[in-house]
């Protein structure tokens, strides 16, 4: 049996004293989308700058791939086939759509066959190109974040909140996007989200996050996991 | 203690001068009235964090007064006390001009050490530039000067340095000294207490003009020499490079430190010129990249380790706790009987809107949670409510005073008092005097003593004494856990007895019975004391245990407005946090 | 006329002079005060070029990897432990500063010396005679600006730079090891620093404490720009005009503060410099 895409064991982290994660077990098998819910400052960011290496962790381990990534700097584990999409400031706005897209390449001399093949999915793309990132609309942002991760061919996504503010219409075809990808190049995917009904149109499994902790965990499609996640994050 | 070692230390000055060979003699003086430059740079780097080029301009000045009165005017009685006045007004104008442009609202460090760094640079290029008057590279010399004999300037030079490190000391350690370290550790929560940060420094640094001007007064009278080089930036740096070789914040590290390296550096130079500078450069780097505290640290935690004292906490008795007597929260007094009004209330960075025009009016008694998603703009609508130069548009009312354009010290004095989420106490201080710096603005410190009583409201005295902090009032800040740290910063916020308070995530990191211990005290805050309280929070249960309002925000908008019942039914609520997707396989909505 | 070619000879100057500090102060945030060190470096190169008898066009390039060579020294060994501490990296540099221009005395002794310069003489412009060197460096800083504008924007290291001036935390998460990015950036501010030096030095001559004036004046200009080089080019024309006009003018002693006092004074009221909001 492969190894998990992530294995999360019994990790803490936090700012200085504060810990933000305790004890946490996640794993994302490659070929899953594994959604990741709670609701605001329960630690869900946190858990995916962790592993990224941005943050330091106190206790526990990361395995990218069964290998040992445990307190690695971001870079390396960056370019160990991970691609993340943080919550805020995911873009250069004053660098061109092409730009940060050829910057979540490792190699970019061949960056028009990777722009095809994903130009199905993004058809305003290739025509924006040259465009300021930051002129793009608040939506077509977060597709080109998208796009950029899946140019480079990853086979692990961490992806932090990606729908928030964006339209319905907007969302529905990012939802096949990410499931589309999925099926056809088994990339494991990590997505952090508080709206509830797109992870469970699009996840395969789901846990939820609360004060740091997993307090419900699952498969989505089983009876009772809508009912289930609703207890944990009532307004 | 301190008193015995000032005697000590003057007696050696008194027998210096015949115990001493006479060359050496003549480099002490000198090397006494560097080291009381050198005191200065220490206050105000050291200690207050202001990385500072040019003392060294103001010595120059002090120095050229008395080498341009004798020189073009004469000597006498009358003409040196002229020069005294004229050097220690004329340095300290500058500083304040200095003070005006480098510390404003919002300069940055940088800026400020880069205007200390071109102060120097002008002084000494306008000295070069003045032709016969000023006597350009060569300075003026042989000017007729005071009729004293090497002896007595020694006594002079060495009596003012003792005199004038034994008042700094008194100065460090009284209770005024300890705003200086509160602005180097955390000038912003500095700002949130009522402080006004930018004259504090101005005041500091025209002081230290004054003090290095006279040293600047005393050294001409002496050397009979002055030239551009005193009142410039080598010399300016070297002053920095004594006090950070000496430690930096010890006061008597930098005064010794150049003592010895000073004199260190007239012998020295003479037989290996070159590799002296060179040795005392690497020291220096080194010194800087691995030991930023400098040498005396190494000197002190050895001598400390001999007489066994720990270093975590005040060896003094801590000061006596005691409830301010009178009507509880002076931001009450006068206030309306709208707490917060806000109208219109708008910013945005470049195009990108954050807040979208914000109305509403909280009263006394309310406690207001602020919820959304983020992004939503609760934390800015925050700032803007603390500093009156935050927003873009619109108007803010405190206890009906509009904060117009005011920064957040003159907030504070409206009764506004913000707490931070990430609890960012001054670490080097104790608890104690963390609370007192809270209470400066209400009274005034101490310049010269440590006041023995600490007065707090009520409401700041339940916090520490519920958690436990009145037991461990000596210990320093940066020893606290996280959840003691956050109830230190709430007991300060309420030590500013304001009437508006606003917290940002309070709750964040803490464990269940630390929640509940701060649900309580918020509601009784509103409840008995009549606080107007806004926070922002996303731990929903917590808002809606002790909410008697909840605001919702969305895209820089308020979307509602009402109770908790309202708000908890709303479908509108429910939409914006849940998302409106249709789910997968079969799952019921 | 001629003051016209003074400003802009000027300009070219203190923009080869200050062009690698902006480039370091951008990608690291800090200010270099090593950076008189090295135009004093380069100095010195072109002085060993002139004595070994080599050709004085030499003089450039081989400054250039001298002085490269001793930032990545430097990089690695005080730098880097100074990321967190800014104010503390200006007085650590300035530090070093002081290091080498030790060393360089202990090594070439103290006096002013002399450097051979690879023209020389005087061309006829437009009705005045003027010093061709001086012209020559107004094509060479052209050429360096050019050179560094192109290298920023048209090839991989620079959009990673770039990207790493703009958001370090994102582009490491893109998997971009800005730890290279800066020790890279430092040493090519070190070399271009050197290079500066050798050019400047025909202009008078060499001695140990050649580059601290410069290095104020560099600093002061980097930070009216911000972090884009076409704001450095038109401070450089704009405070270095400024400079010669008062210089010429006025007082020539008062005249060497200028760019420093305006500098200042601009930055009191427009923190952000000449640079675009």
């Amino acid at each position: 049996m492969s190894a998990a895409a992530l294995e999360v064991t019994a990790l803490s982290s936090g700012y200085g004293e504060a810990l933000v994660l305790r004890d946490v077990d996640l794993s994302v098998q490659p070929g899953e989308i594994f959604a990741l819910l709670g609701k605001n400052g329960m630690g869900k960011s946190t858990l995916l700058k962790t592993v990224m290496g941005f943050i330091a962790i106190q206790k526990g381990s990361v395995r990218l791939f069964g290998v040992d990534r445990t307190g690695q700097a971001p870079h390396r584990i960056a370019r160990s086939a991970v691609a993340y999409t943080p919550q805020e400031q995911a873009l250069f706005q004053d660098l061109s759509v092409r730009d940060n897209l050829e910057l979540g390449l490792r190699d970019r001399s061949h960056f028009d066959e990777d722009l095809g093949r994903i130009a199905q999915a993004f058809p305003f793309l290739p025509t924006r190109l040259a465009q300021r990132a930051g002129t793009l609309s608040g939506g077509e942002q977060k597709m080109l974040l998208v796009a950029r991760a899946l140019m480079a061919r990853p086979k692990l996504m961490l992806i932090d909140e990606i729908t928030e503010g964006m339209q319905p219409s907007v969302i529905e075809r990012l939802a096949g996007v990410l499931r589309a990808e999925c099926d056809r190049a088994g990339t494991a995917m990590l997505l952090i989200e508080q709206n509830v009904q797109f992870a469970l149109a699009v996840g395969d499994r789901y846990a939820v996050l609360k004060r740091g902790e997993i307090v419900d965990r699952g498969v989505v499609g089983a009876a009772g996991t809508a009912v289930s996640i609703a207890e944990h994050l009532a307004v | 203690m301190l008193g015995i070692w000032a005697i000590v230390a003057l007696v050696l000055v008194a027998v210096g001068p015949w115990v001493l060979p006479t060359y050496m003699v003549n480099g002490l003086i000198r090397a006494f009235l560097y080291a009381a430059v050198a005191l200065t740079v220490d206050l105000l780097w050291g200690y207050t964090g202001i990385l500072t080029f040019g003392q060294s301009a103001f010595f120059g000045i002090g120095a050229y007064a008395v080498g341009l009165m004798f020189t073009h005017v004469g000597f006498g009685p009358g003409y040196a006390t002229m020069a005294f006045i004229g050097a220690v007004v004329g340095a300290m104008l500058v500083a304040a001009i200095v003070g005006w442009l480098a510390f404003y609202h919002g300069a940055s460090p940088l800026y400020g050490s880069v205007v200390t760094l071109v102060l120097p640079i002008v002084v000494s290029q306008i000295l070069y530039s003045g032709g016969n008057f000023t006597g350009s590279s060569s300075g003026l010399s042989g000017f007729e000067s005071f009729d004293i004999s090497i002896e007595t300037w020694f006594w002079i030079a060495g009596t003012f340095l003792v005199l004038l490190t034994a008042l700094a000391w008194l100065f460090v350690h009284s209770d005024a000294g300890k705003v200086l370290v509160a602005i180097r550790e955390n000038e912003q929560r500095c700002e949130y207490v009522g402080i006004d940060v930018s004259r504090v420094k101005i005041l500091l640094m025209v002081v230290c003009a004054g003090v290095a001007a006279v040293a600047g007064y005393m050294f001409a009278g002496v050397q009979m020499v002055v030239a551009p080089e005193y009142a410039g930036f080598v010399f300016g740096t070297e002053l920095l490079i004594w006090v950070a070789l000496g430690g930096r914040g010890s006061l008597i590290g930098p005064v010794l430190g150049t003592l010895v390296l000073d004199v260190s550096t007239s012998y020295l130079s003479g037989n290996l010129p070159f590799v002296w500078k060179l040795i005392i450069g690497v020291a220096f780097v080194v010194v800087i990249v691995a030991l930023p505290q400098g040498l005396m640290p190494l000197i002190t935690g050895f001598v400390r380790r001999l007489m066994g004292r720990g270093g975590a906490a005040r060896s003094e008795p801590a000061p006596m706790l005691a409830a301010v007597e009178e009507e509880p929260f002076a931001g009450l007094q006068g206030a309306g009987s709208q707490a917060l009004a806000l109208a219109g209330v708008r910013k945005n960075f470049g195009s990108l809107v954050v807040l979208d025009g914000i109305d509403f009016v909280a009263g006394r008694g309310e406690l207001l949670s602020l919820v959304g998603p983020n992004g939503a703009g609760k934390t800015t609508l925050m700032r803007c409510i603390a500093d009156g130069g935050e927003r873009s548009g619109g108007s803010v009312r405190v206890n009906d005073h509009d904060i117009e354009r005011l920064p957040p010290y003159a907030c504070v004095g409206f009764g506004v008092g913000r707490k931070f989420q990430n609890a960012n106490v001054f670490d080097s201080l104790s608890v104690a005097e963390a609370l007192r710096i809270a209470r400066s603005r209400l009274e005034r410190p101490s310049l010269l003593r440590r006041a023995d009583t600490l007065l707090l409201p009520e409401a700041a005295l339940q916090v520490i004494r519920a958690t436990g902090l009145d037991r461990d009032l000596q210990r320093e800040v940066r020893h606290l856990s996280h959840g003691e740290k956050q109830a230190l910063e709430l007991a300060m916020v309420l030590a500013l007895e304001p009437s508006v308070l606003l917290l940002d995530e309070p709750t964040a990191g803490l464990t269940k019975s630390e929640r509940t211990l701060i649900g309580g005290i918020l509601v009784d805050l509103a409840r008995n004391h009549r606080l107007c309280i806004l926070l922002v929070e996303h731990d929903l249960d917590f808002v809606r245990e002790i909410s008697s309002r909840v605001i919702v925000m969305h895209q820089g908008r308020i979307v509602l407005d009402g109770t908790v019942e309202a708000v908890v039914d709303s479908e509108l609520v429910r939409t914006i946090y849940a998302g409106g997707m249709t789910p997968r396989s079969g799952a019921v909505a | 006329m001629a003051t016209l070619l003074d400003i802009v000879t000027t300009a070219a100057i203190l923009f080869a002079v200050g062009a690698g500090l902006l480039i370091v102060f951008g990608v690291m945030k800090i200010i270099n005060f090593a950076h008189g060190g090295f135009l004093t470096v380069g100095g010195y190169s072109a002085l060993a070029v002139t004595r070994l008898g080599w050709n004085p066009w030499f003089s450039l390039a081989f400054a250039f990897v001298i002085g490269s060579v001793c930032g990545m020294i430097i990089e690695r060994l005080v730098v880097r432990p100074l990321y967190a501490r800014p104010l503390d990296a200006i007085l650590a540099t300035w530090g070093l500063g002081i290091i080498i221009g030790q060393l360089i005395t202990l090594a070439f002794g103290r006096e002013v010396q002399f450097v051979q310069s690879p023209v020389s003489g005087a061309v006829e412009l437009l009705g005045s005679s003027y010093s061709e060197y001086r012209l020559l460096l107004v094509g060479i800083a052209v050429i360096l600006a050019l050179v560094l504008g192109a290298v920023l924007n048209a090839t991989r290291l620079g959009l990673v730079t770039r990207a790493v001036i703009m958001n370090e935390n994102l582009a490491r998460g893109l998997g971009i090891n800005s730890g290279l990015v800066r020790f890279a950036t430092f040493s090519l501010g070190a070399g271009l620093a050197s290079l500066a030096g050798a050019l400047i030095t025909p202009l008078s001559s060499v001695d140990p404490n050649m580059g601290v004036p410069w290095l104020v004046n560099a600093f002061m200009l980097v930070m009216v720009s911000g972090v884009s080089l076409v704001s450095l080019g038109v401070a450089c024309l704009v405070l270095g005009g400024a400079q010669v006009l008062v210089s010429s003018w006025g007082n020539p002693i008062l005249g060497g503060l200028t760019i420093v006092v305006l500098a200042a004074l601009v930055l009191r009221f427009r923190p952000q410099g000449f640079a675009r909001d």
